[in-house]
């Protein structure tokens, strides 16, 4: 069992130090040491974990925190999210007291004006990916464009516009 | 399923009664008369309505204290509602419901936390917690948006097997995961219309858009060669 647990803390942490852009930039690595490095865990129960960490809300590297879960229980759970968290956390926290100490020197501030377009262009892409993924026929399209207009014009919780989306799909199931 | 234990929890979280001023506006406006369109102004006015974005006066820098106890409820409502990624959960609390910093400032800890490992959003809960209470409030921050998610997440599942061949079920979740997705879109669009990029700016974002989004290019490799470019565009434009 600590066995396992130590196994689980370490390949997470490795891989919490290099997961930039999150769970989605390092999911073939996870399911790799998951499935085929340690076999934890087969191809289809992993398929499962990820469909629902997608269903729940929360940063998607919680399906992390579900293979934990899984493997070991509530300590399972609690070493692996420690494990994705920490390391990129505390070096998150050490990059912000950096930036924050030296906030008056140029670059800096050229640093923080430049990664604004940057983090634009990339939300972007990704509202694009998710859409291909999620987006399978017409019904679908009219539900993802609907959401995005109610976003842009509407200050209101877009819970709103995802739950009459949710609505729409099981209405049109039993229309069709 | 997800979908609709979350809406029985947002009543809860949201303490926030907002007046209804939006309407309050429609309706003054609709009734008004207009001395030059007379009596089919209220057409325009009802568009102009329907189409515009709220007055909001969140562009100016703010330098407002959030105590740790509105930290973690923050944090607490932005894991809870956080589904299909937090990004634009995060945007919404925390620019449009409780201004606590402005669109720019999001953005940039947004970018921060994007050339960073983890998830950006995990990474901008740390600043913005160091932010406004130090140590305590990167805890405080982080353990918010963890705790409800992780909750519901060994709830899932535990559930789901029993639940996922239900047709409704499975719609469901198309049906919010299709939502979710125009969620990360719109949100998107938003920022780009309240940031208003300069030319060199909305080239960048461009880049990585098609970077990422059209030719999936890894983020690593796109990071590595757009970041040191955003900085000479932000130089050669005199934006610091």
């Amino acid at each position: 069992m600590l066995d396992l647990l130590l196994q689980i803390a370490r390949v997470f942490a490795l891989l919490s130090l290099v997961s930039i852009g999150g769970a989605n930039a390092v999911l073939p690595e996870i399911r790799r040491q998951v499935v085929v490095v340690h076999g934890w865990m087969s191809d289809s129960a992993f398929a499962n974990v990820f469909a629902i960490s997608h269903a729940a809300p929360g940063p998607n590297i919680i399906m992390v925190s579900l293979i934990g879960w899984q493997l070991a229980g509530l300590a399972g759970l609690l070493v692996a999210t420690l494990a994705i968290m920490a390391p990129s956390c505390m070096l998150a926290f050490v990059a912000g007291r950096v930036i924050a100490r030296w906030s008056e020197r140029r670059w800096i501030r050229l640093l923080r004006e430049g990664l604004i377009p940057l983090a634009l262009g990339l939300i972007l892409a990704s509202g694009l990916s998710m859409t291909r993924m999620a987006d399978h026929d017409a019904i679908t399209l009219v539900i993802s464009l609907g959401t995005a207009a109610f976003v842009v014009v509407s200050r209101r919780n877009p819970l709103w516009a995802i739950a009459a989306g949710t609505a729409a799909n099981i209405v049109v199931l039993h229309v069709t | 399923m997800g979908g609709m234990q979350m809406a029985s929890w947002v009543v809860i979280a949201d303490g926030y009664n907002r007046p209804r001023h939006r309407l309050d506006r429609f309706r003054a406006n609709v009734s008004g008369h207009d001395p030059i369109l007379g009596k089919f102004g209220f057409l325009l006015k009802a568009g102009r309505f329907a189409f515009s974005m709220p007055i909001d006066q969140s562009d100016e820098a703010i330098a407002r204290t959030v105590s740790k106890s509105e930290l973690f409820l923050g944090f607490l409502k932005i894991g809870l509602l956080g589904f299909g990624g937090i990004a634009p959960w995060a945007r919404h609390v925390i620019v449009e419901e409780r201004r606590w910093l402005s669109e720019k400032e999001f953005a940039s800890i947004l970018g921060v936390g994007q050339i960073l490992p983890g998830p950006n959003t995990m990474n901008a809960a740390v600043l913005i917690g160091d932010r406004f209470q130090g140590v305590v409030g990167v805890v405080l921050c982080l353990f918010g948006q963890m705790a409800l998610p992780l909750v519901i997440v060994t709830t899932l599942g535990v559930i789901y097997e029993r639940f996922a061949a239900i047709p409704e079920v499975q719609a469901g979740l198309i049906g919010a995961a299709a939502g979710a997705a125009g969620l990360v879109l719109g949100t998107a669009i938003k920022m780009a219309h309240k940031l208003k990029p300069t030319p060199l700016a909305l080239a960048i974002s461009l880049l990585a858009f098609c970077a990422v989004g059209l030719l999936e290019w890894p983020l690593p490799l796109v990071v590595a060669v757009l970041v040191p470019l955003t900085i000479a565009a932000a130089a050669i434009e005199g934006r610091a």
